[in-house]
């Protein structure tokens, strides 16, 4: 059955790792049918960490799709609850699409191991923070085989929310990092953000 | 990966162990001047640990993973092969115990030349690392594999007694130090996320290259002589008593040796194949750094507070108190000690990884746990009634290697990937010389590695079969309430 007469959006929430399930549960009390879990790494602000190489977070990626209602009293629910760390965006807004939204996310897809690099730029050029994610690639269409197996192109999926305004510099930034000017090295797509909020209390 | 949890985490780990011995400090077993050195060491396995771990998460791990997938990109069975095998070579040839193994089994059969064994088994693992590389691209299974290689490990070790037979069991754990462990693990896990199979062979190179070295003993000792001079006894060369200078400078040497030409082929590959972009290379080196200091700051800790502590608890306690509570000491023992394995806690995060949290690393560590917990327990067991090595090998690897058909082959390979990497410096340092104390001659107390590496075998695969019984009855849950 297709859903076509509510408006549905697109949930993103990074938390804490192990705070997914905590997370599911509240959105399944608050009306949500479902989501999927992706396990994550953040990179954290902490500047000292950061040079040490140390900065690395597990995180948990929560992926679900609702119905406007129900996304917000979602989100509502989980900053009452008070006890999930993370941040909150909601994608595809209400039929008002190409109206200027404050955020934006910037996906970066790229074969495996030029997150760091990618990141590095990326917060020299205004970013806060971004999320990490492994995946595979499919689409070579010859289907590369060794002794008789396929293989896979193994990806990183980088995630960075931020500010509207500063986006084409984070762009920028990326796309003309020196060891990202092989062809066929990844894709970079930004979207408008509905909504987004920190989870948590702070503390 | 965020280096404060971790270091909770292994703070938890460490604790265990800590708890027990001030136990029995206060109780039957006081330990006087030792104890001031135990608490350091202690907390020198803490802040050790949560470095090593921090570092292989930045550093050996995504090298190996990296490796592992240029090696399947490349496409030559050749080149792949190559480079599998000069690394086993390498990382054997370098590796400090290896060289006290080969001493070992000299003076038990002069016949053998140390050199020439200590070549034979860099061979063996080498080749046994290639074997694995190749079966984990093909995805063939590895019961096949396993139960090939051990069949011709049983008929080997049935001509060679039971002295040789326990060495050639404990060379297996001695040829990959902790710092390879992590790097192997991770190459298989690479290698295997390029190929397009299921998750099912991320695991098992670690337990296929764990054979080579087993046979390679085996096969010398049998050629060599075919009976062996009987157990006169051999003890590990008597370390000066713990001095914390001594410890840390052994320690240090004995690590650079080990991982300095692991180190000098991965800074070649980084020109030849890696090519870690600028970022990315820092972390990488500095995470290879960390774990470095991590691994020489606890096994200095080791070496100077637990290591005496071990010894004196197993003579005490076994000359004043019943065999019942040695026995039921070593269960304790078993279980807390092998949390603080620094190999055991990599392949369990990885685990956690590759299965995106379905396989939760705390149930495999509390397998692992128990496994271990009873094959201390045994070891003293048969310490007390004598009973040959040859029974548990025979009986405990035939057990495992039938379970590989019932139990998933994601399992199986972690089974047997977890024997190598529980048998790790905890155990040879600690929990032998708490063995050697009890027994009182090093004949016995021989084997206990051996014993610990096979329990995992089988409790893993337990695990295994438990989660597969789990799963098939949520997944006739889920048809009835769908239906």
């Amino acid at each position: 059955m297709l859903l076509l007469d509510k408006q549905h959006l697109l949930l993103i929430a990074i938390v804490g790792h192990g705070q997914a399930g905590r997370f599911m549960k509240i959105a399944k009390d608050a009306g949500s049918t479902g989501g999927s879990v992706i396990p994550a790494k953040g990179t954290a602000s902490n500047t000292l960490l950061r040079v040490l190489g140390l900065g690395d977070k597990s995180k948990d990626m929560v992926i679900m799709v609702s119905d406007d209602e129900h996304a917000h009293a979602i989100v509502d629910d989980v900053r009452a609850d008070g006890r999930i760390q993370g941040v909150v965006a909601l994608l595809g807004s209400k039929g008002e699409d190409g109206m200027a939204t404050k955020w934006k996310m910037i996906t970066i897809i790229v074969n495996v191991g030029y997150a760091d690099d990618i990141m590095d730029a990326a917060r020299r050029a205004g970013a806060g923070g971004g999320t990490i994610t492994h995946a595979r690639g499919t689409a070579s269409p010859e289907d590369v085989r060794f002794l008789g197996v396929p293989l896979v192109p193994e990806k990183e999926m980088i995630m960075i929310l931020c500010e509207s305004e500063k986006t084409d510099a984070i762009v920028n930034a990326i796309s003309s990092l020196e060891c990202l000017d092989e062809p066929g090295i990844g894709i970079l797509f930004t979207q408008g953000v509905s909504g987004f909020m920190n989870l948590g209390s702070g503390k | 990966m965020d280096f404060l949890a971790k270091l909770k985490e292994t703070l938890m780990s460490v604790l265990p162990i800590v708890g027990i011995v001030l136990l029995l400090n206060f109780t039957i077993a006081p330990l006087g001047s030792m104890l001031w050195p135990f608490l350091v060491g202690a907390l020198m396995l803490v802040v050790g640990l949560s470095l090593f771990l921090a570092g292989t998460d930045i550093g050996m791990a995504p090298v190996g993973e990296k490796l592992g997938s240029v090696l399947a990109h490349k496409r030559s069975v050749g080149f792949m092969l190559v480079i599998g095998f000069v690394i086993g070579l390498v990382v054997t040839l370098a590796e400090p115990d290896v060289t006290v193994l080969a001493g070992q089994v000299h003076s038990l059969n002069p016949a053998i030349s140390k050199t020439f064994l200590i070549l034979m088994i860099a061979i063996g693992l080498g080749f046994f690392l290639c074997l694995g590389l190749l079966r984990t691209v093909l995805g063939f299974h590895l019961k096949w594999v396993l139960l090939a290689s051990y069949l011709l490990v049983f008929v080997l070790i049935s001509f060679i007694g039971q002295s040789m037979a326990s060495i050639s069991f404990d060379a297996s754990g001695a040829t990959t130090g902790p710092l390879a462990v992590p790097f192997i693990l991770a190459l298989g896990l690479g290698v295997s996320a390029s190929t397009s199979h299921d998750k099912d062979s991320s695991f098992g190179l670690t337990g296929i290259a764990s054979v080579g070295p087993i046979l390679a003993v085996a096969t010398l000792a049998m050629m060599a002589s075919s009976s062996p001079a009987e157990a006169e006894s051999i003890v590990p060369e008597a370390e000066a008593v713990a001095n914390f200078g001594n410890s840390f400078i052994h320690t240090l040497k004995s690590t650079t040796i080990g991982f300095g030409p692991l180190a000098l082929i991965i800074f070649v590959l980084q020109f030849a194949l890696l090519r870690f972009p600028k970022i990315k290379l820092r972390k990488v080196a500095l995470g290879i750094v960390y774990s470095f200091i991590g691994i020489v700051i606890f096994l200095t800790g080791v070496d100077f507070g637990f290591v005496d502590v071990g010894r004196y608890l197993g003579q005490t306690i076994s000359q004043n108190y019943s065999p019942a509570l040695v026995i039921a000491l070593a269960l304790v023992f078993g279980g807390i000690v092998v949390i603080a394995e620094p190999a055991v806690w990599v392949l369990t995060n990885q685990v956690e990884n590759v299965t995106a949290g379905r396989i939760r690393k705390r149930m495999v560590m509390t397998f692992i746990c128990l496994g271990v917990a009873v094959a201390v327990a045994l070891a003293m067991v048969r310490i007390y009634l004598r009973i040959n090595y040859l029974w548990f090998v025979f009986i405990g690897v035939g057990l495992a290697l039938i379970m590989t058909f019932f139990t998933p082959a994601l399992f199986a390979g972690l089974a047997f990937d977890s024997g190598g990497v529980a048998s790790g410096p905890m155990s040879t340092t600690f929990l032998l010389s708490f063995a050697l104390g009890v027994s009182g001659s090093a004949d016995m107390g021989f084997g206990l590695v051996g014993l610990i590496a096979i329990s995992p075998l089988i409790a893993i695969q337990i695990l295994g079969i438990l989660f597969r019984i789990k799963e098939g009855r949520a997944r006739k849950e889920a048809r009835h309430a769908s239906s």
